[in-house]
C-alpha cells in the first residue's frame, strides 16, 4: 500500500489543488513530479508534519516521504546529473533526514510549498555532497536560503554542470550555436578535424583517415568532413579555443616575452604573475607591501604587458589559416556576438576577470574579426549574471525537449 | 564588415536570460570559485604511445575514445603527439620491416607487444576455464580424454579468436628477443610425438607458479633450444623457448597458473607440444589456405586469389614458410608481385616483404620474413599474415 493512500484516509481525503509553482528561471516544475496536482491529498499531513506532536509528525512524514521519492530520484538524476545509483540512494536518504530535521522551518502552505521545500533541501544536500567530494570551498548550504525561489533553478544548473565538468560544453552550446546545438560527434571529432585541417595544415585525406582510424565504426567521409569544416558552430569552437587563453597560460607567455626583452628582474616577474595569473588589478598590486617596483615602473611594466598581449596576432593568424583553405566566408561567423559572448563568459567565470581586463583580452581580436566590442557589450552581457541565466534557461529548454521526446529516460 | 554597436538594431545584445538577484549572482560566483582549477602549474597530460596506437587503431572503447578526442581537441601538445604517432603508423604501413627500425618506431612497437600478449593470455585463460569446467563435469575418469579434446577444440578457437582480437588491437610489436617478460608465458611441455622425453615434474604451486622438469634421455643435444607450442587447428602457437642442459631442463614459470586459471595441483600437459632446434607447426600439419586480394595499380581490389602456406618454422630469428602461388594465378598476373603484410588494427597493415611473380618458377617457394622476437610474436605474426597480389602500374 502506498503511503499516499494512508495519508488520504487520515487526512480525510482533502485534496490540495494548489496553483502550480512558478517555475521562474530554470525552475523545476512541480507538476512534473511523481504525483499530479489533482490527486495530491496530503494537506492535513503537512499540518501534522510541522505540529508539536512528534508521533503524529512522524506518521505524517512516513506518509509524505513516498510522495517525495519519485521527485527526488528524478531531481537528482535529471537536474543534478547524479547518474550513480548508489550515490543517488545515499543522497535521497540524507535529504529526507534533512527534511525531517528541519521540519519546524517549513510553512505548510500546500503542495507547491512542500515540493519547494523538498527541492531546496535536495539542493542543499547536493551542495554538501559536492563539497565533500570535489569542492571543499563551496558556499555553505545555508546560503541557498538567500537565493530567490525563482532563481534556484539557475543555481541547480550551474552546480550540476560544474560538478559534472560539463559547463564548458553547455556554454559552447548556448553561446556558440545559434538554435540547433552541435551534436556530440561534431563537438569532438568535428572540432578535432577542423584543428587538424585549418591549424595543422593536414590534407583532408589524412584528416578523414585519422579520424576513421579512431573509430572505424563511424568512418569520416569527404562529405562529413566538409560539413564539419564549414559549420559555423565548429568554426566558432575552433576560434574560441585559439583566442581564449586562461590566466596561467597568458602569464607564462608574458613572462617569457619579458625575459626575451631582457627584463630578467624578479620584481617584474612577480608583477606579471599577480596581474595575469592571479588577476589582481594594478591598484591592488600597488598596495602590496611586497611589490618592489616603484609606481612609475610598475605602470610602465603593465603597459608593456598590455602591448604584448598576443590576441591580435593570434586572431590574425587564425583568420589567415581559415582563408588559406579558400574559405573566406568562414571568417564572417566570427563577426557576430557568439564568439565574444563565449569569451566574455569564460574570462568572467573561469578566470574571474573584471570587465576591463576582459576587454583588454577580447577587444583587439574582436576588431580583427570585424566585431566592434566595447564595454557596453560586456555590461549588457555580464551584469546580473545574465549569461548564466541564459545558459540555465537553454538547458531547461533542452531538458524539456528531451523529456517530450523521451530522451534520457534511463534513470530512476 | 561594419562595426557593431550595442545599440544598433542589427546586433543582438540581449542575452535572453533576464537578470539574477545580487544574492544569486554572489552565490554563483562562490560556486565558480570553488571549482576553479588550482593556479599552480598542472602536470602536462601524458598519453603513452601504446594508448595512442590503441586510439588510432580503433581499439579503445567508445567512451575512452571520446574522452581522448576531447582531451586532444583541448590540448595542442597532445594533438602534436597524436600526429607524430599517426605519421609513424603511416610510415609502417608500406615500409619493409627491416628498414622500419628507427628508434621511435622500435619504441612504438615494443610498447605494443605487451598489450597484445596480455590480450592473448586473457583469451587463453577464458578457454582454459571452459575446459576445466568440462573436466569437472565429466569426473576424473574421463579427465584425460576431455582435456585432450577440450584443449584441441579450445585452442582451435583460441587461435582464431586471438587473431580476430589482434585485429582490433594496436599493431603487433616485434620486440627484441628478451625484452618482453611481463606477459610472456614460458611453458615447456613434453609431447612424445616429437621428442623422446619424459616429464619428471609438472605442477602448479599455490601462488600460480608452474614448475616443470623434463629429462631428455639423450634425445636432445646439449644447449639445443626447445620450442614450446600450443596445438591448434591452423598450426602451432609458439609460447616460449628454453635450452637443454645436463640432459634435462627445469623451468619455474611464475604466474603461469594465474594466467591460465589453473589452481594448485598437476599441470595438464595435453594440448601442447615441443619442437627442437626451431619452432615449427605441429606434426601432421597440412597446408593452410591463404586468401589473397588482387589489387590494381591504384590499390583498388580487382580480384581474389587463393594461395597456401606450409611448413612454418622459426630459425635464426626469422620466420620461414613455404608460400604456394598456383600456376593459374601466376599466369593470370605475370607482372604482379605477391606481398605478405602484417595486419595491424582495423585499418593498417605493415609490409613484411614482397616478391615478383615473374621470379616464381614453381608453385611452392620457401620465403623468410624478419622476426626480431620469435619468443613473443611468431605465432601472432603467423596468425596475422595477409597476402596480396599487386598489379604493377601500367
Amino acid at each position: 500500500m502506498r503511503g499516499g493512500m494512508v495519508g488520504e484516509e487520515e487526512s480525510g481525503g482533502e485534496n490540495d489543488r494548489g496553483t502550480p509553482a512558478a517555475t521562474g528561471m530554470g525552475g523545476t516544475k512541480e507538476t512534473e513530479v511523481g504525483e499530479g496536482a489533482d490527486d495530491w491529498t496530503h494537506r492535513a499531513d503537512l499540518a501534522a508534519f510541522v505540529g508539536e506532536d512528534d508521533a503524529r509528525a512522524r506518521a505524517a512524514f512516513d506518509r509524505l516521504s513516498p510522495t517525495c521519492r519519485p521527485f527526488l530520484a528524478r531531481y537528482l538524476y535529471r537536474t543534478c546529473g547524479v547518474t550513480d545509483a548508489a550515490r543517488r540512494d545515499d543522497l535521497e536518504q540524507t535529504i529526507l533526514l534533512r527534511v525531517w530535521g528541519a521540519r519546524r522551518n517549513f510553512q505548510p502552505r500546500g503542495r507547491d510549498a512542500w515540493f519547494g521545500y523538498i527541492r531546496q533541501a535536495a539542493y542543499r544536500c547536493f551542495l554538501d555532497d559536492c563539497r565533500r567530494r570535489h569542492a571543499p570551498t563551496l558556499p555553505a548550504a545555508e546560503e541557498v536560503e538567500r537565493i530567490p525561489d525563482r532563481e534556484l533553478g539557475v543555481a541547480e544548473v550551474v552546480l550540476s554542470a560544474l560538478d559534472a565538468g560539463e559547463l564548458d560544453a553547455l556554454a559552447d552550446q548556448t553561446l556558440l550555436d545559434d538554435h540547433t546545438p552541435l551534436d556530440l560527434d561534431g563537438s569532438t571529432r568535428g572540432l578535432l578535424a577542423a584543428q587538424l585541417f585549418y591549424l595543422d595544415g593536414e590534407g583532408w585525406e589524412d584528416v578523414a583517415n585519422l579520424l576513421t582510424m579512431t573509430d572505424p565504426t563511424r568512418p569520416v567521409t569527404r562529405e562529413r568532413l566538409d560539413d564539419w569544416l564549414t559549420d559555423p558552430r565548429v568554426i566558432r569552437r575552433l576560434a574560441f579555443r585559439q583566442v581564449y587563453w586562461e590566466n596561467r597560460r597568458l602569464a607564462r607567455y608574458l613572462l617569457d616575452a619579458a625575459r626575451e626583452s631582457g627584463e630578467q628582474d624578479n620584481a617584474i616577474a612577480a608583477v606579471i604573475d599577480w596581474r595575469y595569473r592571479y588577476g589582481l588589478l594594478p591598484e591592488q598590486i600597488r598596495q602590496r607591501n611586497d611589490c618592489q617596483l616603484p609606481v612609475e615602473k610598475l605602470m610602465a611594466t603593465l603597459d608593456r604587458c598590455v602591448a604584448r598581449l598576443p590576441f591580435t596576432t593570434v586572431m590574425e593568424e587564425f583568420l589567415a589559416r581559415l582563408r588559406r583553405g579558400g574559405t573566406e566566408r568562414l571568417t564572417k561567423w566570427l563577426a557576430s556576438n557568439h564568439l565574444w559572448q563565449r569569451l566574455a563568459f569564460a574570462y568572467r567565470y573561469a578566470d574571474h576577470l573584471m570587465h576591463r581586463d576582459i576587454l583588454d583580452r577580447c577587444q583587439p581580436p574582436a576588431k580583427v574579426a570585424g566585431f566592434d566590442l566595447n564595454a557596453g557589450h560586456l555590461n549588457v552581457w555580464l551584469a546580473n549574471a545574465r549569461l548564466l541565466a541564459r545558459i540555465s534557461r537553454a538547458r531547461d529548454r533542452r531538458d524539456e525537449e528531451d523529456e517530450r521526446e523521451g530522451v534520457g529516460d534511463v534513470g530512476p | 564588415m561594419s562595426a557593431h554597436d550595442p545599440k544598433a538594431a542589427d546586433v543582438d545584445t540581449s542575452v535572453d536570460g533576464g537578470d539574477l538577484a545580487p544574492e544569486t549572482a554572489r552565490f554563483l560566483d562562490g560556486l565558480f570559485r570553488a571549482y576553479a582549477p588550482d593556479t599552480e602549474d598542472l602536470a602536462p597530460e601524458i598519453v603513452t604511445d601504446a594508448e595512442w596506437v590503441a586510439y588510432l587503431s580503433g581499439a579503445l572503447a567508445a567512451e575512452e575514445a571520446y574522452s581522448l578526442t576531447r582531451r586532444v581537441a583541448a590540448d595542442a601538445g597532445l594533438r602534436a603527439e597524436m600526429r607524430r604517432v599517426y605519421r609513424q603508423l603511416e610510415a609502417l604501413r608500406n615500409r619493409p620491416l627491416a628498414t622500419a627500425e628507427s628508434a621511435p618506431v622500435a619504441e612504438l612497437w615494443r610498447s605494443l607487444v605487451a598489450r597484445l600478449s596480455g590480450e592473448y593470455i586473457r583469451t587463453a585463460r577464458e578457454r582454459m576455464r571452459g575446459a576445466r569446467e568440462r573436466v569437472w563435469a565429466s569426473g576424473e575418469a574421463g579427465e584425460a580424454g576431455v582435456l585432450r579434446s577440450a584443449f584441441r577444440e579450445d585452442f582451435r578457437r583460441l587461435r582464431a579468436e586471438a587473431a580476430q582480437t589482434a585485429r582490433t588491437l594496436p599493431p603487433l610489436a616485434l620486440a627484441r628477443s628478451g625484452d618482453v617478460t611481463a606477459n610472456v608465458v614460458y611453458l615447456p611441455v613434453v609431447n612424445a610425438e616429437r621428442t623422446a622425453a619424459s616429464v619428471r615434474r609438472a605442477v602448479v604451486d599455490a601462488d600460480g607458479t608452474a614448475t616443470l622438469s623434463v629429462t631428455w634421455e639423450g634425445a636432445v643435444p646439449e644447449g639445443a633450444t626447445v620450442f614450446l607450442g600450443m596445438r591448434g587447428a591452423a598450426g602451432g602457437w609458439l609460447l616460449a623457448s628454453a635450452p637443454c642442459a645436463g640432459g634435462a631442463t627445469t623451468w619455474i614459470v611464475g604466474q603461469l597458473g594465474t594466467a591460465l586459471s589453473l589452481g594448485p595441483g598437476p599441470l595438464p600437459t595435453d594440448g601442447f607440444y615441443l619442437s627442437v632446434g626451431n619452432f615449427a607447426d605441429p606434426p601432421g600439419e597440412d597446408a593452410i589456405t591463404l586468401p589473397a586480394t588482387v589489387v590494381g595499380p591504384d590499390g583498388a581490389p580487382i580480384g581474389d586469389a587463393l594461395l597456401e602456406r606450409r611448413s612454418v618454422r622459426v630459425e635464426e630469428g626469422r620466420l620461414w614458410l613455404t608460400l604456394v602461388v598456383p600456376e593459374a594465378v601466376r599466369r593470370r598476373y605475370p607482372q604482379a608481385s605477391v606481398a605478405l603484410d602484417l595486419r595491424l588494427g582495423h585499418a593498417l597493415t605493415q609490409r613484411l616483404d614482397s616478391w615478383p611473380l615473374a621470379e616464381w618458377e614453381m608453385d611452392a617457394r620457401e620465403v623468410s620474413l624478419p622476426l626480431p622476437s620469435p619468443d613473443a610474436a611468431a605465432s601472432l605474426l603467423i596468425a596475422l599474415l595477409v597476402a596480396t597480389v599487386h598489379e604493377p602500374p601500367a
